[in-house]
């Protein structure tokens, strides 16, 4: 399966955070049989398991987060009218007029976010109301949304769309994080086993978009030797500056931060270097933005790096994203875990002291 | 085609003002088989003549001639530069606010060819994070200025990309770009082919005129109205309501589902009263939803056609239409129904 191929299954999935199970269904079925093992945790992580058939081999755990922003129906009201809170960091500035689907029980359901007209700012005002007042129109009846099981709780995401640009890119929802994980997927699935560095783990974690918390519990049940967290990043774009971005086409970029492991995260820009795969380096002195962030800190300690796919539009409307930066990141992955120093040199080590 | 489709095929035209030609060619195709005359103007209006019996009648507000008007452009974007990085700046044709446009789909071109590309913002993860319209840029996937050039240049046009999608079963709403007023135009395809295939003849000259430029201000319907002469213009129109959940109903405009709006003044025009009183009395008589508009807010094609020449007695029928000069316009199905009824039972009483 190509890469894009596989992004494409995961984005039709609607995977609003603490729905990250509508996606699984579809990752057992393009995994087939790679995998040694595949099963979701207590907290809905899916981990698909990779042996790499050597004794006392290293375990490398692969991150990338399954879930996307959306909403949640608050209230359903006469007239087809939703009121709803958001699920992760939606800019409810950007969101009236907006394409959204409602994810009811039965049937999805299409709607807009009301927006106020400019002819009636004298009378209504110039400015987007704040959660409590952001109001959803279906056009439906409240017995049309009772059928389709739209009811308190039901997820809403931006209208899913797919729309291919000049230069292999693309525009569509939810890419933030799912590049990734389509990334790592090809990457396990395109690698013998008889050259992985050690047994992987990929975690397509939970939660990301609401602190986190799906990667932690993955981190402590797995017990990694080292960990790569993959998220998205800032693609260059007007009004971001060149020190906080890449450009978009010119490859992952790797994060430079107090955070992740400096010896780590220099072994893969190595590793970059010597598979000819271009990355760019971005510095994240304090935070990395990502699961990264408390997954190093599980148990005894993760030694962690982050590697991100540059991305445009992040959160809003439309993602937008450079399919061969995806198709790079995940040649970089396979290039990873096909190395046999990426997991070496990382032990506790413990000496005894003069006075023992 | 009628009705909806017809609407959806007028509002996935390309057709910001000033470059209407792509939808004037679809109307033309639909009118040309029911009208006797066909006129494109120098400024670009299509001005479709349905004569009449050329009975003479006294005590009428229409002694000649009867005009129709909606305006065929929409709301969008001029691009103002291009720069190294392929990056499309727009200027701005009557769009909404910046953070309404943060992130969408749109076209970008001309009338002979258009490429898809997204609106971007600087990202609110960011600090200086701005979604203010002098912020925004459009990205096409180009590389380069040549690469964009190729597709887009200083000069050319963008409009919203959304695709035309029916909300609900029991009189659903449509939803679309360009609804502001490509519903003017479909209705007015309508009559005229209603009028036609049943052969009825008003005693007046009726002129279906699909105008320009109307969302600049300056609209094309002046020119029209002076090539015609009517003695009464009506402007079909999609006008701002906001009937929606947590809206104080006072200032609601008008309400979905309650039939057309009829103007009695807006910020542009004070219309005829007799003839607004006439098409209210009308629906009322005829038995089809119509209602008054309860804001005054807004201008439209009446303004240039009631000073052209000594003077033109005007009003308006608007579809009450929610999120008007956004990505997603909706209007209900019933609405447009009614409009249709009762600007046909106008050419028949008036």
């Amino acid at each position: 399966m190509k890469y894009v191929e596989i992004l494409k299954v995961l984005c039709d999935a609607m995977t609003v955070s603490g729905n990250e199970q509508n996606a699984h269904d579809a990752v057992r079925t393009l995994a087939g049989d790679v995998f040694d093992d595949i099963h979701t945790d207590a907290v809905g992580n899916l981990v698909l398991f990779r042996k790499c058939g050597k004794e006392k081999a290293r375990r490398i755990l692969l991150d990338a987060h399954m879930d996307e922003i959306g909403m949640m129906v608050r209230a359903v009201h006469e007239g087809g009218f939703v009121t709803v809170v958001n699920i992760g960091g939606l800019d409810r500035q950007i969101l009236p007029a907006s394409d959204v689907q409602l994810w009811g029980d039965k049937k999805t359901i299409p709607g807009v976010v009301a927006a106020t007209p400019p002819h009636l700012y004298g009378i209504l005002g110039n400015k987007t109301p704040d959660w409590n007042g952001l109001v959803i129109d279906t056009g439906c009846t409240k017995e049309e949304l009772a059928d389709a099981g739209v009811k308190i709780g039901t997820p809403i995401t931006y209208k899913k769309q797919w729309t291919n640009l000049l230069n292999n890119r693309i525009t569509g929802q939810g890419f933030d994080d799912k590049c990734c994980c389509a990334g790592l997927l090809y990457a396990v699935m395109h690698t013998p086993r008889e050259v992985l560095a050690g047994d992987v783990y990929i975690v397509l974690s939970t939660r990301e978009e609401i602190g986190g918390h799906g990667a932690d519990c993955a981190a402590f049940a797995i017990e990694p030797d080292v960990a790569i967290v993959t998220d998205v990043n800032f693609a260059a774009a007007p009004g971001v500056s060149g020190d906080e971005s890449a450009p978009m086409g010119d490859g992952p970029m790797v994060s430079l931060s107090a955070v992740t492991d400096r010896k780590l995260t220099k072994k893969i820009l190595q590793i970059a270097e010597e598979a000819h795969i271009h990355v760019n380096t971005v510095v994240e002195a304090t935070n990395t933005g990502t699961n990264a962030n408390t997954l190093v800190y599980s148990r005894y300690g993760v030694p962690a790096a982050v590697v991100s796919i540059p991305l445009g539009g992040m959160h809003s409307y439309n993602e937008y994203l450079s399919l061969d930066d995806g198709e790079a990141f995940a040649k970089l992955m396979q290039a990873l875990i096909a190395n046999p120093a990426l997991a070496e040199g990382f032990d506790r080590t413990t000496e005894k002291g003069g006075r023992a | 085609m009628k009705g909806m489709e017809l609407l959806k095929e007028l509002c996935m035209a390309f057709g910001p003002s000033g470059c209407e030609d792509n939808v004037a060619a679809r109307i033309k195709e639909q009118v040309l088989p029911f009208a006797d005359e066909v006129t494109t103007d120098r400024l670009g209006s299509l001005l479709v003549l349905y004569k009449g019996t050329g009975e003479v009648r006294e005590n009428t507000m229409v002694p000649r001639r009867l005009m129709f008007a909606a305006h065929m452009d929409e709301v969008g974007f001029m691009i103002r530069s291009v720069d190294d990085r392929g990056f499309l700046y727009p200027a701005r044709m009557s769009v909404g606010e910046g953070r309404m446009l943060t992130g969408r789909s749109v076209s970008v071109g001309n009338e002979n060819g258009q490429v898809d590309g997204f609106i971007g913002a600087v990202p609110a993860h960011k600090s200086g994070g701005s979604t203010d319209f002098g912020a925004l840029y459009i990205d096409i996937g180009a590389k380069n200025k040549a690469e964009a050039e190729k597709y887009a240049s200083k000069g050319d046009f963008g409009v919203f990309r959304t695709e035309f999608e029916v909300l609900g079963g029991a009189d659903p709403l449509w939803k679309g770009k360009a609804i502001d007023d490509r519903l003017g135009c479909a209705v007015l395809c309508d009559v005229l082919a209603e009028l036609s295939e049943t052969g009825y003849r008003p005693p007046f000259d009726t002129w279906f005129c699909f105008t320009g430029r109307e969302e600049i201000g300056a609209s094309t319907a002046a020119t029209a109205a002076y090539a015609v002469d009517p003695d009464v213009g009506i402007v079909l129109e999609a006008t701002a309501v906001s009937d929606v959940y947590g809206t104080d109903e006072t200032w609601q405009v008008g309400k979905q589902g309650d039939g057309p709006l009829v103007s009695l003044i807006d910020a542009g025009t004070i219309y005829d009263r007799d003839l607004a009183n006439f098409l209210l009395d009308l629906g009322e008589r005829e038995n089809i939803p119509v209602q008054s508009k309860k804001y005054p807010g807004g201008t439209n094609d009446t303004r240039p056609i009631s000073k052209v020449r000594t003077g033109v007695r005007v009003a308006a029928i608007s579809s009450p239409t929610r999120y008007i000069h956004s990505a997603a316009c909706a209007v209900r199905e019933s609405d447009y129904h009614s409009m249709v009824k009762l600007v046909t039972a106008a050419i028949k009483n008036l």
